[in-house]
Formats: C-alpha cells, sequence, structure tokens
C-alpha cells in the first residue's frame, strides 16, 4: 500500500462525528452478529443495550501499517483468550465515548492519547452477547511504549493492515452455541485467531474501505 | 519435563473419567487450570494424534484424550485436567466422522454419525450438521459436544449426499438432508441471501 494511501480509503469509510444518541442508545446496532445469523437480527429488539468502545488503532510504521489488537486476560469472566480491540464499556463518568475509549486503552495497554489521532467512529456493532460496540478508527504514531494491565490483558500484538484487510483471509466459520449454530468470520494470522466480534468490525471496515 | 507433563495428563484424565463413570464424560468445563505449555501434541487433518513425531497408535488413550480435549474462546484446543492444561494443534476438526447409520425416511430420518475416537452423534437440533468453505472447497461438519466438532469423512460424506432431497424454505428450494425432524441444507450458508452480502 502507497504511503498514506489507507488514510484515504478509510477517511471515506468513517464519520468524523458521533453517531446521534438514538443510534447509540435506541436502534438497532448498523451492523452486528445478526448480519451472518438472520435469527438474531431481533434479539435485542426491546432492550437499550449498553454501549462499549473500541479502538482500532493503525499504527503508522514506515514499512507499512499495522493493526493493534490484544488478547484478553484468561482472569476475564467475559470473552476470557479472545483476541479484541483495546476498549470497554462507556461508563456514565465518560464525558463521551471518545473519552472511553482513550481511557479504556491508556488502562489496558498504556498507550496515551498522545500518541493518537482520531480517523473518525465505524457502523456500530450489535454483538450477540447484547452491547453496542462503536468502533473509533485512529492512526498511532510508532515509538509508544506499552504498559500491560494484565488483569485485562494476556498480550498485545500488531496484525498488518494489509492482512485484515484482504478478504481472501476471511472465513465464515460455523459453530453452536447454547444448543444454536451460529455463523462467524475467522480470520487466523500465524498464532492468533481473530473471531467474532472483532473479525466482524475488521469486515465491516474492509468492506467500506477496501471495497476495491 | 515434558514427558512428565504428559504423563501427569494421562493420570489426571485416568483419575477424572474413573470419576466420571464408565457412561459420563469427565466435566472439563467446570476446570480452570493454568496454562503448562506446547509438548508438541497434535490432530492431523486425518484425524492421527500425534505426540512430537511420533503417531499415537494406542486407541484407549487417544480415546481417554479425547474425552478432556476442549476448545477455548482463543479458538485454541486444550487438553484438560483439573490441574493442567496443555495446547493441542488441531489442523482441522479434533474428530472424524468415520461411520453413519440412516434409519427412517422422509421428515423422520434419523442420521447417527460414529466418530474415530468412538462418540455417537445423532444428527438434529442440538447436533447439526453444517459446512465450512476454504474457496469453493466444502467441508462438512457435525457437532460433538461442547465446542467440538467432527470432519465428515469423504466416503461417509458421499453417502450423505446420496440421501439429499430438495425442499422449499422462504420460497426457495434447498437441496439438503433431514435427520430427526430437522432439514439441513447442503448448499453453501454464505451465498444465501442479501444478509450473507
Amino acid at each position: 500500500m502507497a504511503e498514506f494511501e489507507y488514510r484515504q480509503k478509510i477517511a471515506k469509510a468513517v464519520s468524523p462525528e458521533l453517531p446521534p444518541e438514538q443510534v447509540l442508545y435506541e436502534g438497532r446496532g448498523q451492523s452486528g452478529d445478526f448480519q451472518l445469523n438472520p435469527v438474531l437480527r431481533d434479539l435485542h429488539k426491546n432492550r437499550d443495550l449498553p454501549l462499549a468502545t473500541v479502538l482500532i488503532g493503525v499504527v503508522e510504521y514506515e514499512e507499512a501499517p499495522r493493526v493493534i489488537l490484544t488478547r484478553r486476560s484468561e482472569k476475564l469472566k467475559k470473552h476470557s483468550g479472545q483476541v479484541a480491540f483495546p476498549g470497554g464499556k462507556v461508563d456514565e463518568t465518560d464525558p463521551s465515548p471518545l473519552d472511553a475509549v482513550l481511557r479504556e486503552t491508556e488502562e489496558e495497554i498504556g498507550l496515551t492519547a498522545g500518541y493518537i489521532d482520531i480517523a473518525g467512529y465505524l457502523e456500530t456493532f450489535e454483538t450477540g452477547s447484547g452491547f453496542m460496540v462503536l468502533p473509533v478508527v485512529a492512526y498511532v504514531r510508532p515509538g509508544f511504549e506499552l504498559k500491560i494491565n494484565a488483569e485485562e490483558v494476556a498480550d498485545v500484538f500488531e496484525v498488518p493492515l494489509n492482512f485484515l484487510m484482504n478478504r481472501e483471509n476471511h472465513h465464515i466459520k460455523q459453530d453452536v452455541w447454547n444448543g444454536q449454530l451460529r455463523s462467524y468470520y475467522s480470520m487466523s494470522h500465524g498464532q492468533h485467531h481473530i473471531w467474532g466480534v472483532t473479525a466482524g468490525i475488521l469486515r465491516n471496515l474492509s468492506e467500506r474501505a477496501f471495497d476495491d | 519435563m515434558t514427558e512428565n507433563s504428559l504423563q501427569n495428563v494421562i493420570k489426571g484424565a485416568e483419575k477424572a473419567s474413573n470419576s466420571a463413570g464408565a457412561e459420563s464424560l469427565p466435566p472439563v468445563d467446570d476446570w480452570n487450570p493454568p496454562y503448562c505449555g506446547d509438548i508438541g501434541m497434535r490432530i492431523t487433518r486425518d484425524g492421527t494424534w500425534f505426540y512430537g513425531d511420533s503417531a499415537i497408535g494406542r486407541e484407549k488413550l487417544v480415546r481417554l484424550f479425547s474425552t478432556i480435549l476442549r476448545r477455548d474462546e482463543d479458538e485454541c484446543y486444550y487438553l484438560v485436567t483439573p490441574v493442567e492444561k496443555i495446547l493441542v494443534t488441531v489442523e482441522d476438526a479434533p474428530f472424524i466422522a468415520t461411520q453413519m447409520d440412516v434409519t427412517g425416511d422422509g421428515e423422520t430420518q434419523k442420521i447417527t454419525f460414529i466418530t474415530n475416537v468412538g462418540d455417537v452423534c445423532a444428527a438434529g437440533q442440538d447436533l447439526p450438521i453444517y459446512f465450512e468453505f476454504e474457496g469453493e472447497q466444502p467441508s462438512p461438519y457435525v457437532h460433538v459436544r461442547g465446542r467440538l466438532r467432527a470432519k465428515i469423512a469423504r466416503p461417509v460424506f458421499y453417502r450423505l449426499v446420496d440421501l439429499a432431497v430438495t425442499h422449499q424454505q422462504d420460497g426457495v428450494d434447498y437441496l439438503g438432508v433431514w435427520s430427526d425432524g430437522v432439514f439441513f441444507s447442503l448448499s453453501r450458508v454464505d451465498k444465501l441471501g442479501p444478509d450473507y452480502g
């Protein structure tokens, strides 16, 4: 990818404005697990889902941009061991979802706002587990030092943006959860298996930004 | 060190298996042991278990291991006991459905698979038959338990295809098979409708 060409592509996929409140708190997700699993379409229809934000951090190395991912700690009750973006639930004390994602990113991996340049918001992703996830795409200046919070994060790693945006690396897999067959996206890079919500959000970014 | 880990896992598995009783499986989902590493356990595409470079030929040992196998949310497979957790590299599916029995016909037909490690899987609502695609090549699976599945062996899959009938869902004809009142489509799932993009 030519230098910063990906910035132009990402720019057309994200919105610089925070989505309106009814999109974040009242409506159905603009995307979600229901896309591959139509039976989940109305799963959370009459519920206000808790809002979470995640950071799709694109580290702008000279050679090629890479995306920051974490493996969630085995100590966590929800989704332990899963590959995820930095981020988490938006607290009432957070002035905005953007503040929340910056707070969570610093808490989890020690990456501070000074290294982060926000590109914008990607469409919301409604999870089968009952969260409304707002992905925030950002460019990250190399040279940061990570400080990993072992309570929440087991490992931090980076995967080339090129690899993640290439549809040939996106596979639809199926598995049985709670007695129901579910489909999900999966992309494996070396020993890292990116799947479920994280893979679904990356798929969205690839469809919106890298559709040519 | 690694030799010890494997011996410990075997001992733990035997103990768990004895206390679970002959008819039931060890409660692997209740255990939360610390990760003990990768000692070179592997299940190849054809379902053979390896320890390092050597295939594990003893059927009883493979059966024992299969009862303490677990797939976690990191998408990796582990052999677990109450105190150990070792990585198992699985090339495709951990088990292979090598035999198939069919009783009845039409919508009341029942298809039962038997795996290479002796699990009996009656396909239906709880144990679906499903497909994943690498490019255009379909891989058929049947759910076994927990997050474990069996790849349906080629000869068995050909027999399954012979049982296929057409069935209309939402105005569209699908080719598939019935088992225990459930219709399993053999068409590729990711090209069915607008939802699948």
